[in-house]
């Protein structure tokens, strides 16, 4: 499965990155805070990042001068190496670093460290250190006016140097704090998002295996179906000739037999139709099992269907010595169902009924008109306060005199191929499918089938279908 | 995996503590923390919710200069223990250069440790790591509580096992340095083989150590050194 | 003059015993046990109805009910697909190719007297 193996194309994680000091900071409110450093000490302030790209950069009174002076290419060019230099060139980790300026003015440098790394950098300045004497400024050019130029010296800070040191400090020391909380912010942020990314890819990589595994399932199921429609067709191919020349010899088609010889054909033929139902019971299960069961509906009276299975089964009722009754109680409307299907059912429970029936005993099937509650369907697209309470059903109850099952035995006679005695197929026949089948085939009506008993009394199944279960 | 930029004269290893949940993880980066002289370390980042436990993971740097001028740090990551945090923890372990495994002594989270120890293994492999070869040391941490496998046992099963075992009690703040030493020294080996650090950085593997395990104030509370396996 | 039945499968005891049946009713039977065999005989003679197998080596029955409507002398002629494939599937592909009824593997003499006398006595 893919995301089993390592993906060599992956994305390095947020926490491989090497942030930029703009990456951490929220630069507008740093510049807030700048500024009023700035301000209450009367210093102007410049910010770097590593690769000497300006964050930040707040000018003070000081800096009248620098701007006169720019004035002058001689001065331009004075000022740009200077800034050139505060910008790049290498300063101690471990402290604050001097700078002064060839105006004699001071700037006081320090880095700004991330994880013991520098990723940027301060500059405080210019001022003038109390007690120190400025040298005179050299010749700018022809305008120069060096009283001007003084006047503007006057503008720029005079303060003691351990202050600034003190402030650098003090800035630093919050620019660190900022730097901190941006880093946790920015590694949670990315971090939910990331495992999010990582979790949705699992999920998609787990998503696509299950698809293959179930595209190859259905793949198999059809081919299983295949099989056992092939498998059918090649069982009941032999068997027309086993049936079909029985039939003919017991008609005395090939000349008149003696008793015993046309009681063994007889039995080669029934045995041959036994082997016949229960090929078409596996098939008719497998459809059902694989979903392939599709039933075509038809407004039908199920009288009629009762009575039809019931003329089926009369000759099995008849060898056994049990009678068969109707009795519908109301008027019974027709229902929509797929006939063949309910017949198939019905003729199944009341076989049961009959075989399993006393000698002389008596099966009655009694059809009614009921309401049933129904349960609210939460799978459906409307609300469940849309669906409707109750619903009209058909019962058709199905009632004999025979042995009767074990309470423990009625959940399980449902199931595929269980006989409450697994001796009762060699005495009854049957494959163990019917009542599988007739229950599958009345689910799939949207009906339901149950079983009430009394050993030793008989047995009540109970057949409900509704008058129209829909599409 | 280890970063390694030359002109900006930097290294950055990775180490990340992986165990089960409540071995105490964030326990030892915590007695480090305290431990560790403040220019030596950053600050302890603890991404978690409200809950007592690690939820998301905790990072802690430690870094010194050489004499030679190159920055060497190195990134102390836990991982989240509860087992819903996997993402998470596959992500953490990313590019990890050495692993200390974090195992709780009491007898009862014998199968906490175990399946610990696998989901590691798996997340190696998902992230591509080599399992044989990175360097991974185990520390049997909680040696102050009841109900746990005998000092012994542990010597026995360490004799058995290729990497080095460590005994701790993070929350006294025991074996924690020697445990980091630990899985320092063979992740720092590790990569000087494969780049020829100490050779391009001039620094050796001592000094190294001694600067970034320098202590506020000494400590001699050295937890016993169990075993040393086959690597060197 | 007696309604003239073609009988086609590749299993000579259904053949065998699809003819029996018929012949004891009075009908003509003529056989063929191949597809080949019965479009031949289809293109050389008159019939009234063709009992057709669908599962057969070369030709299938299928295929044999698409060529027989396919031809103009033939189109009128009732085809009767008698076979145990009768899954949805098939029936829907059999009444595709022309063929007017199924009656299902295995069956009963009474079953295929009753389809026949229903197709041919119309």
């Amino acid at each position: 499965m893919s995301h089993e193996s390592p993906d060599s194309s992956q994305e390095i994680s947020v926490l491989q990155h090497n942030f930029k000091l703009e990456d951490l900071l929220d630069l507008e409110s740093f510049r807030e805070v700048c500024a009023g450093y700035s301000d209450l000490f009367q210093l102007g302030l410049k910010i770097f990042d590593s690769s000497g790209v300006k964050l930040v950069d707040i000018k003070s009174k000081g800096r009248d001068l620098c701007a006169y002076l720019f004035s002058f290419p001689k001065g331009k060019n004075l000022c740009t190496r200077e800034v050139v230099h505060i910008r790049d060139s290498r300063i101690s980790l471990d402290g604050l670093t001097e700078h002064v300026c060839f105006t004699g003015l001071h700037y006081v440098l320090a880095p700004i460290l991330h994880e013991g790394v520098m990723i940027g950098r301060v500059v405080f300045g210019p001022f003038v250190p109390v007690g120190y004497t400025l040298p005179s400024l050299p010749q700018m050019g022809e305008n120069f006016d060096s009283q001007t130029a003084s006047s503007l010296v006057e503008r720029v800070r005079k303060t003691q140097k351990q202050v600034v040191h003190k402030l650098v400090r003090h800035l630093i020391q919050t620019i660190e704090v900022m730097l901190y909380i941006g880093y946790k912010h920015a590694l949670t942020s990315r971090m939910h998002l990331e495992a999010a990314t990582s979790s949705y890819n699992e999920l998609q990589d787990k998503n696509i295996a299950l698809e293959e595994s179930y595209r190859r399932l259905k793949e198999l199921d059809r081919l299983k179906s295949n099989f056992l429609a092939n498998v059918s067709h090649e069982l009941r191919t032999p068997l027309t000739s086993v049936i079909g020349y029985s039939e003919m010899l017991l008609e005395g088609l090939a000349g008149d037999l003696g008793e015993e010889q046309s009681g063994y054909i007889k039995t080669i033929m029934e045995k041959g139709e036994q082997l016949l139902s229960l090929i078409t019971g596996i098939l008719d299960y497998s459809k059902i099992e694989s979903g392939n069961l599709s039933l075509t509906l038809d407004w039908t009276d199920p009288i009629e269907l009762v009575k039809s299975a019931i003329s089926t089964v009369l000759p099995m009722a008849r060898k056994h010595g049990v009678r068969v009754e109707v009795e519908p109680k109301d008027e019974i409307p027709r229902i929509r169902v797929d006939a063949y299907k309910i017949k198939q059912i019905l003729t199944n429970v009341v076989g049961n009924a009959v075989k399993f029936n006393r000698k002389d005993g008596k099966v009655s099937v009694r059809l009614e008109v009921v309401s049933a509650p129904v349960e609210p369907d939460l799978h459906q697209d409307l609300p469940a306060s849309f669906q409707r309470l109750e619903e009209k059903m058909i019962m058709i109850a199905i009632n004999d005199t025979g042995v009767g099952i074990a309470p423990e035995q009625q959940d399980r006679i449902f199931d595929s191929f269980y006989q409450v005695d697994s001796s009762s197929t060699r005495e009854y026949g049957g494959t163990g499918l019917g009542l599988a089948i007739a229950k599958s085939l009345t689910l799939a009506h949207g009906g339901s089938i149950t079983v009430n008993s009394n050993l030793g009394k008989g047995s009540e199944f109970i057949i409900s279908l509704p008058v129209d279960r829909g599409p | 995996m280890v970063q390694i930029n030359l002109g900006k004269r930097e290294i950055t290893m990775k180490l990340v503590y992986y165990g089960p949940a409540l071995s105490g993880k964030t326990t030892n980066l915590q007695a480090l923390h305290q431990v560790l002289d403040p220019s030596a370390r950053g600050r302890l980042m603890v991404l978690d919710t409200s809950d007592d436990r690690t939820l998301f993971f905790d990072l802690m740097p430690v870094y010194f200069r050489t004499r030679s001028g190159f920055t060497i740090k190195v990134k102390l990551f836990t991982v989240p223990g509860q087992v819903i945090h996997d993402s998470t923890r596959r992500i953490v372990l990313q590019g990890a250069d050495g692993v200390a495994f974090i195992a709780d002594s009491q007898k009862n989270m014998m199968k906490e440790n175990n399946d610990s120890w696998r989901d590691m293994t798996a997340n190696l492999k998902k992230n591509a790591l080599d399992i044989e070869h990175l360097p991974i040391v185990i520390q049997f941490n909680k040696r102050d509580l009841i109900n746990i496998r005998s000092d012994e046992e542990i010597a026995e099963v360490a004799k058995r096992g290729k990497e080095p075992v460590f005994l701790a009690s993070a929350i006294k703040g025991d074996g924690v340095l020697e445990t980091l030493e630990g899985v320092l020294r063979l992740s720092w080996r590790f990569l000087n083989k494969k780049h020829d650090l100490e050779k391009k950085l001039d620094v050796i593997e001592d000094e190294i150590i001694s600067n970034l395990l320098k202590k506020v104030s000494p400590n001699d509370s050295r937890a016993p050194y169990l075993g040393n396996g086959d690597r060197t | 003059m007696s309604k003239r039945i073609l009988v086609v499968d590749d299993d000579l005891d259904i053949v065998n015993l699809e003819e029996k049946i018929l012949k004891r009713e009075g009908y003509e039977v003529v056989t063929a046990t191949d597809g080949a065999q019965a479009l031949a005989l289809l293109s050389d003679q008159d019939f009234d109805l063709l009992l057709l197998d669908i599962m057969m080596p070369g030709i299938d029955g299928f295929e044999v009910s698409r060529t027989v409507r396919q031809r103009k002398t033939n189109t009128r002629l009732p085809v009767v697909f008698v076979t145990a494939k009768d899954d949805a599937a098939s029936m829907k592909e059999g009444f595709r190719s022309g063929g007017t009824v199924f009656l299902s593997k295995p069956f009963t003499a009474n079953q295929l007297l009753k389809v026949v006398r229903s197709m041919i006595d119309l």
